[in-house]
């Protein structure tokens, strides 16, 4: 049987993936020759992007860690990507073994690298969804199989939301995901934005991402607040990811240049 | 080794794990970097003995920076910078520089970039390795997707029921189903040859085009609508069609995907149920609801210069043809002139229905200009001017009368317009038939139609317009009540109260006497038991004896008064001595008489009179028809001979048993003649006048 002329394919290597991009600039080798001349010439520009997305990486380690030192054992991060070195459930099952971790992507390279990765761990699971789906989402028979959602979930939107547009209205979605958690839940944001920067540096930069299947949209740390609501802010509220429960002082140094607003917050 | 290495200087170990940190992935940074940092700084110190331990300690420290995920070349530099310091510090150097030590700082230096470099090269083709076998996994996943998801389409595109087709913006067909194949009659490659635009029928709606190029260029996501096609061997072909758009993911439009439906067979059901609702069967013309329509338009036109025309057109004498002739002549007479008049009509741009039996009705509207209906009227009456050639038959005579009312369209009522035109063909009747009479309308309206009354009579009983009146029945011997009878009366909320002989007949044409019949049983009873009457007559056609449930009702009407069964008279006419033979109607007459009614035969006198038919019925009384009264007195010696008939008569009834009535009693004189002729019972405004059951008492 011929396929019909008028179905199209899904999958595109010669389109660049935020995903793979993103391992790039960590100095990852899981990427292919587009998202690499993509990366180059965002660096060729903005020199500081490998440094911004290790800061954004050094965030969820600290913000992971803070949350099982909260008691929290049940993740549910989204956009996880390509899992590379130290990813959720490597910090958390380190610090607590009998963590469980859900990653959630769109990216189906992604998931199955993700599922590769993950085949020996029992507490630890992929599922091919999209953020903007909650209801299918929550309802998801592997998330639901893999955490009990009557109990407190981390919800980790790690450089996710610059991916998800206005029309698709993010608030409403992560509202959507609050009412679906339990009481102790945890939500922990890290968001690019655009005020700390020139506008031509970020404007570029967002024009890039355009030929991604995920164009960014960069948003001021009101806007990002906005995103908490029906949670509370723990100390210190949204602040620059690199001031957010820094390891130590000097670490701080360069946090300017790091233009991620980050935070977490709690349900009660 | 002649001696331990000296410990590492605790600033030594601080600037390597500063350049740890500042080459590494920050997630790795969570590790102990410092303790990293001490390994590293002693491993290095420990080369420092041979070149083999030089080559080791290199190979060493570049291994274990890969492993500790500082992948990054910085990172090998980094180091290569620090070793450096082992040449010229001495902190970390208690003996003096030899060029042997310099080579072997030299080779740790070489040994870790190498080593550095080979873990980097392996890591990198693992995570190639990695990804692609990822992204081979995911093309395999979503291609499995994909032709599960084409597997179901070509199932359900294959076996679908109803037609189904793709094609792009521009009209070219792709891929068509085998259902779309044969309702069509199209091959696929037929298909694929042709354009969606081929397939236009010339009288397809103007709408079913204008969607379609408002869907293909975007501005429509899906249209429904009946469409039709032409079968490939010239058939029409009527579908239920459904277009939607299938968009790109950047939301331009791309196919179109056509799903049909067959609806043929249905569609010419629902043609030929309009039709038969609209047209006669016998003739095929426009029927009572068409023409009735075709009215309404007319006068919904308002225009102030139009004007509308009826003319009712009823054969002479028609009933003749069917009854001397049979029907089957009769409706091959009525189909003749039924084409005779439509070609008038057609001549006239008017339009002609068949209301009923032999009456016709002609529809003229104009917007503007003469209308000249009395022409048009008696063209059609000429069209019957030679007779009708039926085969097999002597030709047939066949005239007619016709009613015509013209007035402007403007205000007028399509009801009053039928009644004048009724009207006025009642008159044509009078006149002495075949004639042409245009409505006056000071004409009264008493004239009530036979078309008004049947337009009426329906629903009679359930609008309460029916009531009755009681009219005595005297004693002539000693002037004591025998009984009264039940006068109907219609109380008609236009034309005001009908006495039974404007509408009795009619009703009894239709069923309609049926709960006529029946209301008047149920409230008589009801009157009766509310009364000091002897008892009640009560009229009944003879389709009430036809009914199975007759005496059922008449049994449960006494039992609901309590009354005696001997209280209640029947009153048959002497039509139903023509349905003698039949079984229905004798069982319940005997069947009444059984039960104790009285039966009554009434107007004896009027129809057949027929004497013999008397002793076969059930019958108690016989109520001579009014008639014989009027006819009395004119003429002396016909009245001597006529006394003698009656008189006869009377003996003739008494010795059947029969009480005997006269009706119509109206003088003295008559009261005297019929205690002549020896009458028992007498019944007219001599003795008193017909009134409602109250005032009866």
């Amino acid at each position: 049987m011929t396929r019909p002329s008028w179905v199209t394919d899904g999958i595109d290597l010669n389109r660049p993936s935020a995903s793979r991009v993103y391992d790039f600039y960590l100095g990852g080798f899981h990427n292919f020759s587009s998202d690499r001349e993509m990366a180059e010439r965002a660096i060729k520009d903005w020199p500081d992007l490998p440094l911004i997305m290790r800061s954004n990486r050094a965030f969820l380690r600290r913000s992971v860690t803070y949350l099982v030192e909260q008691g929290v054992r049940q993740f549910l991060d989204i956009g996880s990507g390509i899992p590379t070195v130290g990813n959720v459930h490597e910090i958390a099952q380190d610090l607590a073994p009998e963590s469980r971790i859900v990653y959630v992507d769109i990216d189906p390279i992604a998931v199955a690298h993700s599922e590769a990765i993950l085949a020996d761990n029992p507490n630890a699971t992929i599922v091919a969804g999209d953020f903007r789906r909650p209801e299918e989402l929550l309802a998801d028979s592997t998330v639901t199989e893999t955490l009990d959602l009557d109990q407190p979930v981390a919800l980790l939107l790690n450089a996710l939301l610059h991916f998800v547009g206005d029309d698709d209205h993010p608030a409403d979605v992560i509202a959507t995901f609050r009412d679906g958690l339990a009481p102790g839940s945890y939500l922990s944001i890290s968001h690019a934005t655009h005020e700390l920067h020139p506008p031509e540096l970020t404007d570029f930069h967002r024009d890039l991402y355009r030929k991604t299947a995920t164009p960014m949209t960069m948003r001021t740390r009101t806007e990002v607040e906005a995103m908490f609501d029906g949670f509370t802010l723990v100390e210190p509220g949204i602040v620059l990811s690199d001031y957010w429960h820094p390891d130590t002082a000097d670490f701080a140094e360069h946090a300017e240049r790091h233009p991620i607003w980050a935070g977490i917050g709690r349900r009660p | 080794m002649t001696h331990p290495p000296p410990a590492a200087p605790s600033d030594w170990i601080a600037a390597w794990e500063k350049a740890l940190f500042e080459s590494g992935d920050p997630l790795a940074t969570g590790q102990d970097l410092g303790s990293l940092a001490r390994r590293l700084s002693e491993i290095a110190q420990d080369g420092l003995t041979s070149p083999a331990a030089a080559e080791r300690a290199g190979r060493r420290i570049g291994a274990l920076l890969v492993d500790a995920h500082l992948t990054a070349p910085s990172a090998a530099a980094q180091v290569v910078v620090l070793l450096s310091g082992l040449m010229s510090d001495s902190s970390l150097v208690p003996e003096p520089i030899t060029p042997e030590r310099i080579e072997r700082i030299a080779r740790i230096q070489g040994a870790v970039a190498a080593s550095h470099a080979t873990a980097v090269r392996l890591l990198l083709l693992d995570q190639q390795e990695a990804i692609h076998q990822a992204a081979i996994a995911a093309r395999d996943g979503a291609e499995r997707a994909l032709l599960d998801s084409e597997a179901r389409f070509r199932a359900l595109f294959g076996q679908a029921p109803v037609g189904i087709g793709i094609g792009d913006v521009h009209g070219r067909i792709y891929e068509v189903n085998d259902a779309l194949m044969r309702m069509l009659g199209y091959s696929l490659e037929e298909f694929q040859a042709r354009r969606v635009e081929d397939f236009m029928h010339a009288d397809d709606a103007v709408e079913i085009w204008r969607d379609y190029a408002a869907l293909v260029a975007g501005d429509l996501d899906e249209f429904r609508t009946e469409k039709r096609y032409l079968h490939k061997d010239g058939r029409v072909i009527w579908t239920n069609l459904s277009v939607s758009l299938v968009r790109s993911e950047d939301g331009a439009p791309v196919f179109q995907v056509a799903v049909m439906e067959d609806i043929t067979d249905r569609h010419r059901l629902q043609q030929q149920l309009r039709y038969e609702a609209t047209h006669d069967a016998l003739t095929g013309l426009p029927n009572r609801a068409l023409f009735l329509q075709r009215l309404d338009q007319a006068i919904a036109a308002q225009d102030p210069r139009g004007r509308v025309a009826v003319l009712f057109l009823d054969l002479d004498g028609f009933k003749f043809v069917n009854d001397s002739r049979g029907h089957l002549v009769g409706d091959q007479v009525l189909t003749a002139v039924a084409r005779r008049l439509a070609v008038t009509a057609a001549e006239n741009d008017a339009l002609l229905a068949r209301l009923a039996g032999d009456e016709f009705v002609v529809l003229l509207f104009r917007e503007e200009g003469d209308l000249r209906p009395v022409p048009v009227a008696n063209d059609l009456l000429a069209t019957l001017n030679s007779p009708i050639v039926v085969e097999g038959q002597q030709p047939v005579h066949v005239r007619a009368s016709i009613g015509v009312v013209e007035v402007p369209s403007v205000g007028a009522r399509a009801g009053e317009l039928l009644r004048a035109a009724d009207l006025a063909l009642h008159a044509a009747k009078e006149d002495g038939k075949g004639q042409v009479v245009v409505h006056d309308p000071s004409r009264t309206a008493q004239q009530l139609s036979r078309f008004t009354v049947a337009m009426n009579l329906p629903g009679v009983v359930e609008r309460g317009e029916l009531g009755l009146v009681y009219q005595p029945l005297i004693r002539l011997s000693d002037g004591g009540m025998h009984s009264v009878e039940a006068l109907l009366r219609w109380n008609h909320p236009e034309l005001g109260q009908l006495a039974p002989d404007l509408f009795v007949q009619i009703a009894e044409e239709s069923s309609a006497i049926i709960p006529i019949g029946q209301w008047v049983l149920e409230r008589a009873c009801a009157d009766l038991a509310r009364s000091s009457w002897p008892s009640v007559n009560i009229n009944t056609s003879v389709r009430q004896l036809y009914s199975p449930s007759f005496v059922d009702e008449v049994r449960r009407c006494l039992d609901a008064g309590g009354l005696e069964p001997t209280r209640l008279r029947i009153e048959v006419t002497e039509s139903v001595i023509m349905h003698a033979e039949d079984p229905g109607p004798m069982t319940a007459l005997r069947t009444l008489a059984e039960l104790g009614v009285q039966i009554v035969m009434d107007d004896f006198g009027t129809g057949y009179s027929n004497l013999a038919a008397l002793r076969r019925l059930p019958l108690h009384e016989l109520k001579l028809a009014g008639t014989f009264l009027k006819g009395l007195g004119a003429d002396r010696n016909a009245d001597a001979v006529d006394l003698k008939i009656l008189t006869t008569l009377v003996d003739l009834a008494h010795s059947l048993g029969l009480i005997v009535t006269a009706e119509g009693v109206e003088t003295q004189a008559q009261d005297d003649l019929v205690r002549a002729i020896g009458c028992d019972v007498a019944q007219g405004w001599l003795y008193a006048v017909p009134t409602p059951a109250v005032d009866t008492h």
